[in-house]
């Protein structure tokens, strides 16, 4: 199984700030997290079964099961990991909110989100998976639709988003659900500040098509706990709306209300079946990644086993 | 030190609005950017805790400025030691122009008033002499000019407000006259009145003698409560079962607080017929329209009234509504007119109804000398003034008070005959073609006759085509209204009790097309009405104004008591036509029991309605220097300007210092504002942990 990379200097958010290109970040990223796993690079080399299909003219024969073909009177082609591309599509939010560092020698949500992003597109590229992006504030800014040949894209898209005004995670989501015609992996990367009932809302739309969803929530360390200041007037980076706050006073009330948003948030996702990994900006990217493969894995064993059920209904018939 | 705006030092308790807000309520220190406030609670404003003063510098800053703005906006003075002005430069010959108009009745203006003529007592000098003049719409010096303060103030203790208008140019031409039979080297005009009138005045400025120094302070700067009723008309209606009257009565809310249900009652002969209740902004005024009651039995005097405010002067409205009388208009028009000729006007005449005119049409050669005694106007349509006996008789006719309207066109070219000189140009000209069409251009819009048409929307007189006239001399006429050539178009002259009106155009569409433009009619009746001197059996004199006793009485009656003039509060004066006009100095309703006339007669007398109001008086207008720019008298203007700006048009009765502390605020809140800047970190008020 793959477990967590060790902090590599790579890995760390606040060093990965200084890379100028998304790319070598992402490259860098990867190949430093991938170099840490005791596995293969290359998920499916090895000779994991993963699913069966149909023959097909010009298919190699030496393949073909014959003793599913035993079993049911048709020819099944076996398949191996490394063979099972998944679309995988990234689905980032870039509102305002997302533009938010407590201290400044580390990252805004922004730029943890974008290398989050560019690091699964790149690892997924790695796999041969078809990758795609969605970007969205208030409403969708940017569409990749996933391709084998989109990681480059994918790329170039997320060095050119900015902050936007407004956060429509739902909206995102249903047009992405919609627009996808296969059903594939999908990764949210975003803050989630919307009520849970609504968060879970937009991965519905997602599920509901058949996705597999995993949901990285991304928080700057203020914002599970706050910082000893001075009465301050905050200022909401969404709206606008100017409060008057003494931290000292509201922060216990403030980390008992994000800890119950999270889990609220976390038990919608479970009960939906999505992922549900919790970052904040120090958290090095491997973990992620690592969270990544296994939401990857498990899904893939998912699919395989739905395919073998699917495959031995109809053997049944 | 005195305060010309005392109250004014109540604000004074405005500082310790800042210091309690600072103390209770503090904006924080800094301010974060964050991503959703969802979660985090508004720091309770009670729960800050009572800070200590850190830095009583930047307060006592503060609190210094706001006490110094309120001080200079109290209006600070210094009383000058007594000679001091004529010490400086000679003795002083100062006119007091202290206003009595009704206006200065609202509230406590009269009391101000006197306080700051007091002032000006005080400033009197070893030498200086001081005259006392009041003045509404005509002005009256209390005496010669005095130092002594004591005499000064016992006349003007007597003063009190009357129920006249305000003629500051009367008021000013007697201070002129004053000052210029002085001879004081230094010559000084005091004007204290309350600066505001219902409209802006037209008076023209009156020149003062050379280096006259023209003080202004203005009293009653406070809001007051008035609810004027600003004039009442009748509307006739009816004529088969007795002629009925309508009375409005327009209100206007003068004042400077809103009217609620205010109770606006007519009472006739006595009797209250009908209340309405009205509710008005300031400034705005509304149309009661009372219920209509007949005349047929007689006229009818009576008032329109409103609640008792702070002004009770404008508070009622005296009227007299007589039965309707008939306009007797006597046309001539060229021998061998058609029966289409002149229809333009008949049609316009047939057309009214108060009064109704009765038209009678007579060619120069079918004109009989009698058919002027039935006349109240005679319009000669064309036609040149009659000579020999009918020109004299008309004359004659017009001179006893009769009205003459001449229209000029193609039969009225020549001379004119010596007959009617004084009554139409000495010279009539060519007639003028304007082959593109000219029009009427300026208008004399303050005479009565196109007063009506002075506001916006009321009728477009220079919406007519005029493609003929003929060019007169104007002689000794006045000048109503010319063409955009500048050609004279309508002329005025009086003989007599009567007047006569030139119209050097057609009044048929023969030369211009005025009969066809929505003018024509009610410029025609008000032209008729003008000749005749109409009045609607109710004429409605102004206090103030006069009255020649022989227009009340009929002269050389025989009588064989005097008639008698019954005034308001039923004082009695005996009328002599050739005595000396009387003067109306209170409102009410005046009688005129003349033995040798059937009926008594009655008019009634108002308060100019214009004179209470919310238009301030520009005081830099009230009076004009030599022409070849006197520095006192730019001094003046300079001042004049200075306090325009400073948003007052009063004057402290002794050294102003009002803008030293204007300035010393300006100069404390700049360097508060240096201070809290170049100290970012120093906030007045300690922090809160």
């Amino acid at each position: 199984m793959a477990r967590p990379a060790p902090a590599a200097p790579m890995l760390d958010p606040a060093i990965l700030a200084s890379i100028g290109s998304l790319e070598l970040l992402a490259r860098g990223v990867v190949e430093g997290f991938l170099a840490g796993l005791h596995r293969a690079p290359h998920l499916g080399t090895s000779l994991d079964f993963a699913e069966h299909r149909p023959y097909h003219a010009g298919d190699d024969v030496r393949r073909v099961d014959w003793r599913l073909y035993g079993r049911t009177d048709r020819h099944y082609v076996r398949l191996f990991e490394a063979e099972t591309n998944a679309d995988v599509t990234l689905l980032v939010d870039v509102s305002r909110s997302m533009d938010f560092r407590g201290s400044p020698d580390r990252l805004t949500k922004f730029d943890y989100a974008r290398f989050l992003a560019a690091s699964l597109a790149y690892l997924a590229a790695t796999q041969r998976d078809r990758v795609g992006l969605t970007t969205f504030a208030s409403e969708v800014i940017e569409t990749v639709p996933p391709a084998a040949r989109h990681r480059d894209t994918v790329l170039r898209a997320l060095e050119r988003a900015t902050p936007e005004p407004g956060s429509g995670l739902a909206d995102a989501a249903e047009r992405t659900g919609a627009a996808l015609r296969r059903r594939g992996m999908v990764a949210v990367i975003g803050d989630f500040y919307e009520p849970p009932a609504q968060v879970a809302r937009a991965f519905e739309a997602l599920r509901g098509r058949g996705h597999d969803v995993i949901a990285f929530h991304v928080l700057d360390p203020w914002e599970r706990r706050l910082p000893e200041l001075d009465s301050t007037l905050f200022e909401d980076l969404e709206t606008g709306e100017r409060r008057p706050v003494d931290p000292a006073r509201a922060a216990a009330a403030f980390g008992r209300r994000v800890d119950e948003h999270v889990r609220a948030i976390s038990a919608e996702l479970l009960a939906l079946r999505v992922d549900h990994v919790l970052l904040d900006t120090a958290t090095p990217l491997g973990v992620a990644l690592a969270r990544w493969l296994a939401h990857r894995r498990a899904a893939l064993r998912r699919r395989s086993a739905a395919g073998r059920a699917s495959a031995g209904g109809r053997g049944r018939r | 030190m005195g305060f010309l705006a005392p109250a004014i030092l109540a604000g004074c308790l405005a500082v310790a609005v800042p210091i309690w807000l600072h103390l209770t309520r503090r904006p924080p220190d800094r301010r974060q950017a964050f991503p959703s406030l969802m979660f985090l609670d508004e720091a309770p404003l009670h729960a800050t805790r009572r800070r200590s003063i850190r830095d009583p510098l930047l307060l006592a800053l503060r609190v210094l400025a706001i006490v110094l703005l309120v001080a200079a906006f109290s209006r600070p003075y210094l009383p000058l030691p007594s000679g001091g002005r004529g010490e400086v430069g000679g003795v002083r010959e100062v006119v007091l122009l202290l206003d009595r108009s009704y206006s200065m009745g609202a509230a406590d203006r009269m009391a101000e008033a006197r306080t700051a003529a007091r002032g000006i007592f005080a400033e009197l000098g070893e030498g200086d002499r001081l005259t006392l003049v009041t003045f509404d719409g005509a002005a009256r010096a209390l005496g010669p000019a005095t130092r002594d303060v004591a005499a000064l103030s016992a006349v003007l203790d007597s003063v009190a407000p009357g129920e006249g208008g305000t003629s500051y140019a009367t008021a000013l031409r007697l201070a002129e006259s004053i000052l210029s039979a002085s001879p004081g080297p230094r010559r000084e005009v005091v004007i204290v009145s309350d600066f505001v009138a219902g409209a802006p005045s037209a008076e023209a400025p009156v020149a003062l003698p050379e280096g006259t120094l023209l003080r202004t302070l203005a009293v009653g700067a406070g809001p007051i409560d008035d609810l004027a009723v600003a004039d009442v008309s009748l509307r006739r209606a009816g004529f088969a079962a007795g002629e009925r009257v309508r009375v409005l009565a327009r209100v206007r809310n003068s004042g400077h607080v809103p009217v609620e249900g205010r109770a606006v009652a007519l009472t006739l002969d006595g009797a209250p017929v009908a209340s309405e209740a009205v509710s008005l902004e300031p400034g705005a005024a509304t149309t009661i329209e009372f219920p209509a009651f007949s005349v047929a039995s007689g006229p009818a005097s009576g008032v329109v009234r409103v609640d008792a405010d702070d002004l009770p002067a404008n508070d009622r409205r005296y009227f007299v509504a007589e039965p309707r009388r008939v306009l007797d208009v006597l046309i001539v028009e060229p021998d061998g007119s058609g029966p289409r000729r002149g229809i333009h006007l008949r049609r316009a005449l047939e057309l009214g109804r108060s009064p109704r005119f009765a038209l009678r049409r007579r060619t120069p050669r079918s004109l009989r000398a009698e058919d002027f005694r039935e006349a109240g106007v005679v319009i000669l349509d064309e036609v040149p003034f009659p000579e020999g006996e009918k020109g004299a008789r008309l004359r004659s006719f017009v001179e006893g008070g009769g009205g003459l309207l001449t229209a000029f066109g193609d039969r009225s070219g020549g001379g004119v005959p010596e007959v009617a000189r004084g009554l139409l140009p000495a010279g009539v000209g060519r007639a003028v073609s304007r082959a593109e069409g000219g029009s009427l251009g300026r208008l004399e819009y303050g005479h009565p006759v196109f007063s009506a048409f002075r506001d916006p929307g009321s009728g477009d007189l220079g919406a007519a085509r005029i493609e003929r006239y003929r060019r007169v001399d104007e002689g000794g006429m006045r000048v109503l209204a010319r063409f955009d050539d500048g050609s004279p178009a309508l002329l005025e002259a009086e003989a007599g009790l009567g007047r006569s009106l030139l119209w050097t155009s057609t009044l048929g569409d023969a030369w211009n097309d005025l009969p066809l433009q929505p003018v024509y009619l009610p410029l025609l009746h008000r032209l008729l009405l003008h000749a005749a001197a109409w009045n609607d059996g109710s004429p409605e004199r102004l206090v103030g104004s006069s009255v020649d006793p022989s227009s009340l009485v009929a002269p050389g009656a025989p009588r064989e008591d005097p008639a008698v003039l019954v005034l308001p509060g039923n004082t009695r004066r005996e009328l002599d036509a050739g005595g000396a006009p009387v003067s109306l100095e209170r409102a009410g309703v005046y009688e005129i029991r003349d033995p040798a006339a059937a009926d008594v007669s009655r008019f009634a007398v108002n308060v100019d309605a214009e004179e209470a109001g919310a238009t301030a008086v520009d005081t830099a207008a009230l009076a004009s220097g030599p022409a070849d720019g006197d520095p006192d008298v730019a001094r003046q203007e300079d001042e004049a300007e200075a306090e325009a700006l400073a948003g007052a048009a009063d004057r402290e009765p002794g050294r102003a210092l009002w803008w030293p502390l204007l300035l010393a605020a300006g100069v404390l809140f700049l360097l508060e504002s240096v201070l809290s800047n170049v100290r970012p970190g120093r906030s007045m008020i300690g922090g809160t942990r």
